[in-house]
């Protein structure tokens, strides 16, 4: 047995978890090297050691701030069972809001009130030849009542959009145009979701999922919620993959 | 109507409450949840274990009783979650275990204990414990962890595997390698008593 592979046992040999033929291997080999026979005393030394270090208690006013931190636990509606849905639902729009706003490039708030087509102001990229404008057909809200909610295909289809060609020595208009034909939530109903308007979240995705966060907080239970923000989470998704200029 | 609910269909379950399984998550908190007493008496018996591991693997007083605490109050929430197929202090050791490598890995630089400071808390006439104490926070969190939970809190290699997420063989290994590195930091104070 060379040095090193009796150095790489002796560890399993401390700990008494060697089998009967490598133990024996080893031990001839310790008795006749010197150096891992040192080495051999030094580790078990060194382990019986901290095997003997004491427990150390932890500051006698811990358990004081723990049972308060239970105290303020409790009475947190997500302990509650009935509130599981909330939970979910804000955990989700939240994580929606952060994917939304990661880019770094978020959409600005539509200024003007028509319902449809929808004008999206697009960021003004610091290049030499700006983005053209980006038209999306209306396929966008067929796709969007047709489709599962799987994966969206990687490769964009080639008549989702249209780009317009632009003068390059003009800079052009950095407006990108979304024509999204977004019909009324078919599920509202006056005293519950007159304050979601889906055609106005998508026009500030950022804003109206914050509006729809806040939405689901006050009513977790309602189905007009819970569509609304499904909607414009899933046509959020949309936007942001079919233009992407603001997923950098 | 047939259109909505088909329009419907794709909603993440995740936004629909299930009833049934909140009847039996209810039924199971309930059945499970302590008492004051109940906790007191678990925090005593554990209290110890759950400290030293995170204060050893911190090598902060502060982060350690801040995780303490996090073990705990998990502990009292997430009783259901204990399957009752370790030990509880084996689940409670888990769970410190993983909140400490999560603190390691938030803190933004990872900062090794140089090997003079570490023998700068030791005086002169500081036992050969004491010496070993100020030299585990040199280690590198896996051989760390495993180092604290094998050789000081005793436990075996499968559990610790199994709370590290790592095999036995991988679990053997760091635990040597750790043993290696104390024994070459150590050597001055091992030559004069092994």
């Amino acid at each position: 047995m060379t040095c090193e592979r009796a150095c790489e046992l002796l560890s399993s040999y401390i700990d008494d978890e060697l089998t009967t033929d490598n133990r024996t291997e080893l031990e001839a080999h310790l008795q006749g090297c010197p150096s891992c026979a040192t080495l051999e005393r030094e580790l078990r030394f060194l382990v019986r050691a901290a095997n003997e270090l004491e427990p150390i208690a932890p500051p006698d006013q811990l358990l004081g701030r723990i049972k308060s931190s239970i105290q303020r636990h409790r009475i947190l509606p997500w302990v509650r069972p009935q509130t599981i849905g909330w939970v979910f639902g804000s955990a989700l729009a939240a994580a929606a809001l952060l994917l939304l706003l990661l880019p770094s490039k978020r959409l600005p708030r539509e200024s003007q009130s028509s319902p449809s087509p929808l004008t999206v102001h697009g960021p003004t990229l610091d290049v030499q030849e700006p983005p053209e404008p980006i038209v999306l057909q209306p396929q966008l809200e067929t796709d969007l009542q047709a489709s599962p909610p799987s994966p969206r295909p990687r490769n964009r289809p080639s008549g989702s959009v249209k780009r317009h060609p632009t003068p390059k020595t003009q800079r052009p208009s950095s407006d990108l145009v979304l024509v999204a034909d977004c019909e009324p939530n078919p599920l509202a109903q006056e005293d519950d979701i007159s304050s979601l308007d889906v055609t106005a979240c998508l026009r500030d995705l950022a804003a109206g999922l914050e509006e729809i966060e806040a939405a689901l907080s006050a009513n977790p239970g309602s189905p007009q919620v819970r569509y609304a923000y499904y909607t414009v989470y899933r046509k959020g998704s949309e936007l942001r993959e079919r233009l992407p200029e603001y997923s950098r | 109507m047939d259109s909505i609910q088909a329009r419907l269909q794709p909603f993440p379950q995740v936004l629909v409450p299930n009833q049934d399984r909140i009847a039996q998550d209810r039924a199971r908190y309930s059945a499970v949840k302590l008492s004051d007493e109940e906790f007191a008496d678990l925090y005593e018996a554990n209290k110890s274990k759950v400290y030293s591991v995170a204060l050893r693997m911190l090598a902060n007083p502060a982060d350690a009783e801040d995780v303490t605490q996090d073990v705990f109050v998990k502990a009292y929430r997430k009783l259901a979650d204990f399957e009752g197929r370790s030990q509880l202090s084996t689940w409670l050791y888990r769970i410190t275990v993983n909140r400490c490598l999560d603190v390691l890995r938030k803190r933004k630089r990872q900062r090794t204990v140089p090997l003079e400071e570490a023998m700068g808390s030791v005086s002169q006439g500081s036992s050969l414990k004491q010496v070993i104490e100020g030299l585990i926070p040199t280690l590198p969190p896996g051989y760390r962890a495993v180092f604290v939970l094998h050789d000081i809190q005793g436990l075996k290699h499968h559990e610790i595997a199994r709370q590290l997420g790592v095999s036995e063989g991988a679990c053997k290994s760091q635990l040597h390698k750790a043993r290696l590195i104390l024994r070459k930091k150590l050597k001055p104070f091992l030559e004069g008593i092994a």
